[in-house]
């Protein structure tokens, strides 16, 4: 790697762009408040009153059955009553947490490379004293900026919102347990990583072919998760097991095509399609 | 100023330019002439340190550019269209290359007032008309000084006015003793560098066919097109007929002067004659057909 001197001035232009983009403003911002709305603030608003008598009681005895799962205890459950259902729901939340801090960093990237390439500013650039990593390296920053302030917006409110509940109902501040920090903390990360991952790539390869089908992957796994654990009513273990595969694999992954990314980087690569 | 000497370059799929020579001294102008994808931008490309080239080398003022990016600095490259952040104020398109270049806010500043932007620095650039954007464009290529200018089709989709201003622009470029380097499918936009030193190269098909001097190129061509819209047709072909050649063309009448500064007497003919002018705009004589014509071995 070459000497790193104009970094500095391609991120500040990275935010300027970002900020007078209200797309990226809307996606770091409004879309992660009606996230947690729509997610965070019904449930407990509303808390456990479309269930059926049936699949309340289905409910509770799985709450029941893996309490340790989510750092409760049996106590801890029957303290919460119905308000467990509402806690559980939010605790099951961290895949559409990672998938929205993984499209953020995938949007800002893409979006970025695009726009200069169609723009055909990164041909100024390409031209300047800048050398071809820099400019690469501050999209990359910047886009992993934007995904941890949306993953920091996600985290707190989910966690807030499970503090909260344990707070008013057990009467004590809740101890996140292990399966709460891999599913909140390092599987978002790692699918960060692999928004930044499939966002280079695209980014430097100019597909959107490629851009449209990584957005639908970032999506199809985690959710793809999720459904199952409720068509087949996944045991909870099962549940975190399987997140914790998926944020292994998408780490691996991410390590595979940054590198792969990082090989391609050439000044035809950003030219070619321009 | 700057040697290109034997380059060829291409996109991955064989060169698109080869072996193209050529020299530009400090206060000359080098127009590269030829059809759209005769290889002018590639070659521009290559020489601005864009695109690597399969083969030769360029150097600048001593220095290949593609062994030493510091050599870049002294060369402002301003591509064919804005390219400009459209969405960021003037200034701050601008402050983004002065801080690449570490150019200080005083000559930021000059530049701006210089090309008549301080009016509008707060605006995006996007929202500016063709004219003011290409000068925020202009304005980055020289925000560094720069001692040899490379304008990609320079004239290319501009009004009457900006390109006469671009003109008289690029003369005070030279008179600076700063080289530029133009491309152009436009013969008559360049027929005021004939006062500079200058030789127009002829590219076909990725290769320099032809270099000769601008005064042979511009006696060859005897003057330049305008377009005219106007209400009354009929009534202007022979209002104008009297001083100018003049024909009837599909969309307006096109007629012939000796430079663009004699288009203020078209209008001003037809006014006093009480005819409304929709319009006035150059007239690009195919590049193909002119070089048939003129350079037939070419």
């Amino acid at each position: 790697m070459r000497r790193l001197s104009y970094l500095n001035t391609l991120i500040k232009k990275e935010l300027w762009l970002f900020i007078s983009n209200k797309k990226n403003l809307a996606l770091v911002s409004i879309i992660p408040a009606f996230v947690l709305f729509f997610t965070v603030v019904v449930p407990m608003l509303t808390g456990p009153r479309t269930y059926t008598p049936e699949t309340y009681a289905l409910a509770l005895k799985y709450i029941k059955e893996s309490s340790y799962e989510f750092g409760l205890t049996q106590n801890d459950v029957d303290k919460l009553g119905e308000n467990a259902i509402t806690f559980v729901t939010i605790f099951q939340l961290p895949p559409v947490l990672g998938i929205f801090a993984a499209l953020a960093v995938f949007q800002t990237i893409t979006a970025s490379f695009m726009a200069e390439k169609s723009s055909g500013t990164m041909e100024i650039m390409l031209a300047s004293p800048v050398e071809i990593e820099e400019i690469v390296i501050s999209k990359a920053l910047v886009g992993v900026l934007m995904g941890i302030i949306t993953w920091m917006m996600l985290f707190l409110g989910m966690t807030l919102s499970l503090e909260y509940l344990s707070i008013k109902y057990i009467g004590k501040i809740w101890i996140p347990c292990m399966n709460y920090i891999w599913s909140m903390v390092i599987l978002p990360i790692s699918l960060l990583l692999l928004g930044l991952a499939l966002s280079l790539f695209a980014g430097i390869r100019g597909s959107e072919f490629l851009a449209g089908l990584f957005i639908f992957t970032i999506m199809a796994a985690p959710i793809g998760i999720i459904m199952a654990v409720a068509i087949f009513q996944l045991p909870a273990q099962l549940f975190f097991l399987l997140l914790e595969l998926l944020g292994g694999l998408s780490f691996l992954l991410s390590i595979l095509i940054i590198a792969m990314s990082y090989k391609m980087i050439d000044r035809l690569s950003f030219i070619r399609n321009y | 100023m700057l040697s290109v000497r034997e380059i060829s370059a291409g996109y991955g799929e064989g060169d698109v330019i080869k072996n193209v020579t050529f020299y530009v001294k400090g206060g000359e102008v080098y127009v590269l002439l030829g059809p759209n994808g005769a290889g002018k931008t590639t070659t521009f490309r290559v020489i601005a340190g864009i695109l690597p080239p399969s083969s030769g080398k360029v150097e600048l003022l001593g220095s290949n550019i593609w062994e030493n990016a510091e050599a870049r600095r002294r060369m402002g490259y301003l591509p064919e269209g804005d390219k400009i952040y459209p969405q960021l104020s003037v200034r701050k398109n601008l402050l983004f290359f002065s801080k690449l270049y570490g150019v200080g806010e005083e000559r930021l500043n000059d530049v701006m007032r210089k090309l008549d932007l301080l009016k509008y620095e707060g605006r995006p650039a996007g929202t500016l008309s063709a004219g003011y954007r290409k000068r925020v464009a202009l304005a980055r290529a020289l925000i560094h000084d720069p001692q040899l200018l490379i304008l990609d089709e320079p004239f290319a989709n501009l009004d009457l006015n900006t390109v006469i201003w671009l003109r008289d622009f690029i003369s005070s470029l030279l008179e600076e003793g700063r080289g530029v380097l133009l491309s152009s499918h436009i013969m008559g936009e360049i027929q005021h560098l004939e006062a500079f030193p200058c030789n127009v190269g002829i590219i076909l098909n990725g290769m320099l066919r032809k270099e000769v001097p601008i005064g042979d190129l511009m006696r060859a061509i005897g003057g330049v097109d305008v377009l005219v819209r106007v209400d009354d047709m009929d009534k202007a072909v022979e209002v104008l007929s009297k001083k100018f050649s003049v024909r009837k063309g599909r969309t307006g009448i096109i007629v012939r002067i000796n430079s663009y500064e004699d288009a203020p007497d078209i209008a001003s003919a037809l006014s006093s004659a009480g005819i409304r002018v929709y319009e006035i705009r150059t007239v690009d004589l195919p590049i193909e057909i002119f070089l048939k014509r003129t350079f037939a071995e070419a």
